[in-house]
């Protein structure tokens, strides 16, 4: 099931699950499928799940139908295209009153690419500002797929859910993998279970799992014996075995996360496959940032906790890193903000840690005057400027899906970005599709919330990554209390260096908390200071009043203070908060 | 345990609860003192029984407005002390006092009853002030007040006087603080105006109403008048205490020095000291209604109350010691925070100790969070 973000994707998930007894009714939570308290919470999918269900249709047989709900904001494009790679067809979500936006136009090609049969569902039509007619219109033109075979429904009523199901069986084709042929299972996922180790999701194109078989994963050419297969009904549901077609999981005391990798083809180490599934393309990265333990003691903790999590996120990389003011961390990749996000809040709530995240930035090339060719993804590691030759940034193209009315506003907006205009499209129903080339480290800085915002949250966004090209960039270093703090440099275009320094120091003053003594913020380029703001002292921290009926109120407020504290990073002297190193990412207007 | 020798009794009724107090103080409620000394009474004839005390060196009658309380009842409540716990011959016992309560008849009463020092609750001689205030004394009567007092045969009075108000300057603080002054009080103690939460001045302070004098100006009130009380022979020994030699608030002594205490009434805090240097602290119910049916049940009227390891109540002594800007020695458990603040210009060497500099001063909270864990 695949869809642009809040179009209704795990809500008709639920109801699928309902109407096929899969969860009994009296189980049912909203948004079954999301089994992190983060998904929960902030009511989006971030994993893709896989579930079975058993559905007696129409024509009286019953099938099993594996359905996986995916995540559809773009940073999590990875794992929708992971998902395809296990399917033989996809329910194309669209809401009746939203259209069709970035991540439908972006998903639907996906599923296309694979080859799989397409199911379009108009979700959402008992909204008020409903217009499936024009929905329709949209997902023939701009999707290809004719829009009269679009099944109307309404997840919150209940509605056109039987037709899906329905649609399923008629639709997608039965899987063809011979269940007695050598084994060959696409690894799409998988897990750590602290009692049962790794638990590996996965896909049977041909051949048959069972508990007791020997396996080789053809990737990491390591063997396990399965002690367990099952499904998912939500819950793991050990069965007998898994056959072509089928989806579900395997544990077999697989202790190393590594030994178990996403894209892998599982195998008979007895009678082992000619070759392995085609597996995935390799996850590039767009955004990357340091994470840093706030307690340097949690170092190894984060270390493990990141391996672990590397194992249920393949998008996930990192290695060591080493800061001068904030000491021992990792340099970590991301598929975006959110993506980012997500993962430190995974981090610090599964694993209880407490961490700092320093400014997200992108992957530059840099050509020395040697002829050598550099790739930096920090920029504290930008060579000295008189060795340097030129440095090429990463480009996307962004397809944005607006309202005509706000066209204006994207242009303006995709223009301060350094982006170049490619292609306006109109589309039905007073829609237009934009194209822009603009650079990777633009859209990253709040390139997002500024679409939303001036489109009165109307336009869509998507994009990917095209390339890299040469651009005029410095770094620009900034100085609390005269010191280089590393993990607040940034590289920005030399147009626009000086603003931004102008405006980093502004936040940083507004951030860092009054110390005892003058705080100087310097901003420089190549060693000149472009800008220079002063954090007060403090000037007067006492109470009038301790008597004996005060001390108790007293102390626990200093302790509150000094909680506070611990949130903070320790620069030299400086007590400096975790948005301070997140300042950057908002500095334009 | 270390033995008790210092009393609080808490008389927690005023005429009118001024608009920046956030003591335990209610409106004076018809009928309600007499039930409430009788509870107090009952109170302190139960402490012996609970806890190691005695006899006092230290009595503190502090409110709300005990001087609302009639001299037999005032009288009773000591005599209570002296036959149920011992007072120590010496002893400092001490009554808060409102300026309109002082006449002579009350004052000599309470030199009968035993009252060896008065806090008089002057706040500011300005008129303007007074009303921001909601006082309802005038600045010529908390001066009677003092001649009254001085006359009954009072040589230790002290005077609570309020800077940083909003709409009186410097100069207009000067000329409070000079007229107390010129009273010859044995102590003065001069408290910040602070906004405290959910009093009607922090109602005020954030619908704009009322605009509080900023860090710079409140620093230049403080200090100034920290010269001219110097020039007047007072010694500075406390943040916000100054007094002739050898008139120090011996009771205060006690919460800075960190030594056990006893609170007995309403919303009463006590302070226990084991052996083995944990500290016990206590507080009694907070309802006047509550407080009196618990004492009458013969139950202990304690509400809540909180154990602090050795560690933590080295820290708390801390933070409490450093007050005490004659120089103390609560900081020595703590060598690196110490020697970090001398470093920092917080601290300075005193004596066998440390004080606090001026900036320490300044920056007292920033200096006791150092020993907090």
């Amino acid at each position: 099931m695949i869809a642009h973000i809040d179009h209704g994707k795990t809500t008709l998930s639920d109801r699928l699950l309902e109407f096929t007894g899969t969860v009994a009714k009296r189980d049912m939570v909203e948004q079954v499928l999301d089994s992190l308290d983060l998904e929960r919470e902030r009511g989006i999918t971030i994993k893709a799940q896989a579930v079975r269900m058993l559905y007696q249709a129409s024509d009286g047989e019953t099938y099993q139908i594996n359905l996986i709900d995916t995540p559809g904001h773009v940073d999590f494009s990875y794992e929708v295209s992971r998902a395809l790679a296990a399917c033989d067809g996809a329910i194309l979500v669209v809401d009746a009153s939203q259209g069709v936006e970035a991540q439908t136009i972006a998903n639907a090609h996906q599923a296309q690419e694979h080859h799989l049969a397409i199911i379009p569902v108009i979700n959402k039509i008992d909204l008020q500002q409903a217009n499936p007619e024009l929905v329709r219109e949209e997902i023939e033109r701009v999707i290809g797929v004719p829009g009269s075979s679009a099944i109307l429904a309404s997840a919150r009523q209940g509605i056109g859910t039987r037709e899906i199901l329905e649609a399923v069986v008629r639709d997608v084709p039965p899987p063809t993998g011979d269940p007695e042929g050598p084994l060959q299972a696409l690894v799409f996922d998988a897990k750590f279970d602290p009692y049962r180790g790794v638990v590996v999701y996965v896909r049977v194109i041909q051949g048959t799992l069972r508990a007791g078989m020997r396996i080789l994963m053809m990737q990491t050419e390591k063997t396990f014996e399965v002690d367990e297969v099952g499904i998912f009904r939500p819950e793991r549901e050990p069965i007998d075995e898994l056959s072509a077609g089928e989806v579900g999981y395997i544990i077999a005391n697989i202790r190393n996360v590594r030994d178990s990798r996403v894209g892998d083809t599982v195998t008979d180490a007895a009678r082992p496959a000619a070759a392995p599934l085609p597996g995935y393309k390799h996850v590039t990265p767009m955004v990357f940032a340091g994470l840093f333990p706030i307690d340097s003691e949690q170092y190894p903790a984060l270390k493990e906790a990141l391996e672990r999590l590397q194992l249920n996120d393949a998008a996930l990389v990192y290695e060591p890193e080493t800061s001068a003011a904030l000491g021992f961390g990792f340099r970590c990749g991301f598929l975006g903000l959110l993506h980012m996000d997500i993962v430190q809040e995974r981090l610090e709530r599964e694993f209880n840690l407490s961490l700092l995240t320093t400014a997200p930035t992108v992957e530059y090339r840099v050509r020395l005057r040697t002829g050598e060719e550099l790739a930096v993804d920090n920029p504290d590691h930008l060579p000295n400027p008189s060795s340097i030759e030129a440095i090429s940034e990463p480009m996307v193209l962004a397809t944005i899906v607006t309202p005509s009315t706000y066209v204006g506003n994207m242009m303006e907006l995709s223009q301060e970005r350094r982006g170049q205009f490619l292609n306006m499209e109109y589309q039905p129903g007073d829609r237009v599709l934009i194209t822009y080339r603009i650079p990777l480290g633009e859209i990253i800085h709040d390139y997002y919330d500024q679409l939303k915002s001036r489109s009165k949250g109307y336009a869509s966004l998507d994009y990917e990554l095209v390339g890299f090209e040469e651009g005029e960039l410095v770094k620009l270093d900034v100085l609390v209390a005269g010191s280089p703090v590393d993990a607040l440099s940034m590289i920005v275009h030399r147009d626009k260096a000086q603003q931004q320094g102008r405006r980093l120091a502004e936040k940083l003053k507004a951030l860092i908390p009054r110390q005892l003594f003058e705080v100087p913020i310097q901003a420089a380029i190549g060693g000149k200071v472009v800008a220079r703001e002063t954090v007060p002292a403090m000037r007067k921290d006492v109470l009038a009043k301790c008597y004996g009926g005060d001390v108790t109120r007293k102390r626990k407020l200093l302790e509150k203070q000094k909680e506070g504290k611990k949130r903070m990073k320790r620069v030299g002297n400086v007590e400096i908060p975790q948005e301070a190193f997140m300042a950057v990412l908002s500095l334009d207007k | 345990m270390e033995r008790i020798h210092s009393l609080y009794v808490h008389i927690p009724f005023c005429t009118w609860v001024c608009k920046y107090c956030d003591f335990t103080a209610y409106p004076v409620l018809q009928g309600m003192i007499p039930p409430y000394v009788d509870a107090l009474a009952a109170e302190i004839a139960q402490v012996p029984q609970r806890y190691p005390i005695g006899p006092l060196r230290t009595v503190f009658i502090g409110g709300g407005t005990p001087s609302l309380l009639t001299p037999e009842q005032l009288a009773r409540l000591l005599e209570t002390i002296r036959q149920r716990i011992g007072i120590a011959t010496a002893a400092e016992i001490t009554i808060e006092a409102n300026p309109s309560n002082i006449t002579s008849a009350y004052a000599a009463a309470w030199r009968k009853a035993g009252v060896t020092r008065l806090s008089i609750g002057v706040q500011s001689l300005l008129p303007a002030a007074l009303r921001f205030l909601e006082r309802l004394h005038s600045g010529g009567e908390a001066l009677q007040a003092i001649r009254v007092a001085r006359q009954a045969g009072f040589d230790n009075i002290g005077c609570d006087l309020l800077y940083g108000i909003p709409g009186v300057s410097t100069a207009e603080w000067l000329e409070s603080l000079d007229g107390v002054l010129a009273e010859q009080p044995a102590h003065v103690s001069a408290y910040e105006l602070t906004v405290e939460q959910g009093t009607r001045l922090a109602q005020e302070v954030r619908s704009g109403a009322v605009v509080m004098p900023d860090n710079e100006e409140q620093l230049g009130q403080y200090w100034a008048a920290d010269r001219r009380l110097a020039d007047e022979g007072f010694v500075h020994y406390e943040i916000s205490n100054w007094s002739r030699p050898g008139f120090e608030s011996r009771h205060n002594l006690t919460y800075w020095e960190y030594r056990p205490y006893l609170g007995c009434g309403v919303g009463a805090h006590s302070l226990l000291r084991h052996a083995d240097s944990r500290s016990e602290r206590f507080w009694n119910v907070k309802g006047v209604k509550a407080y009196i049916d618990a004492v009458k049940e013969g139950t202990n009227p304690v509400a809540d109350g909180e154990t602090l390891s050795a560690a933590r109540a080295a820290g708390e002594a801390a933070m409490v010691g450093v007050r005490l800007l004659q120089g103390t020695r609560a900081v020595d458990p703590f060598p690196v925070e110490r020697d970090h603040l001398v470093a920092a210009g917080l601290l300075a060497p005193a004596g066998e100790g440390v004080c606090l500099t001026t900036r320490g001063v300044e920056l007292a909270n920033q200096v006791g969070a150092a020993f907090l864990r």
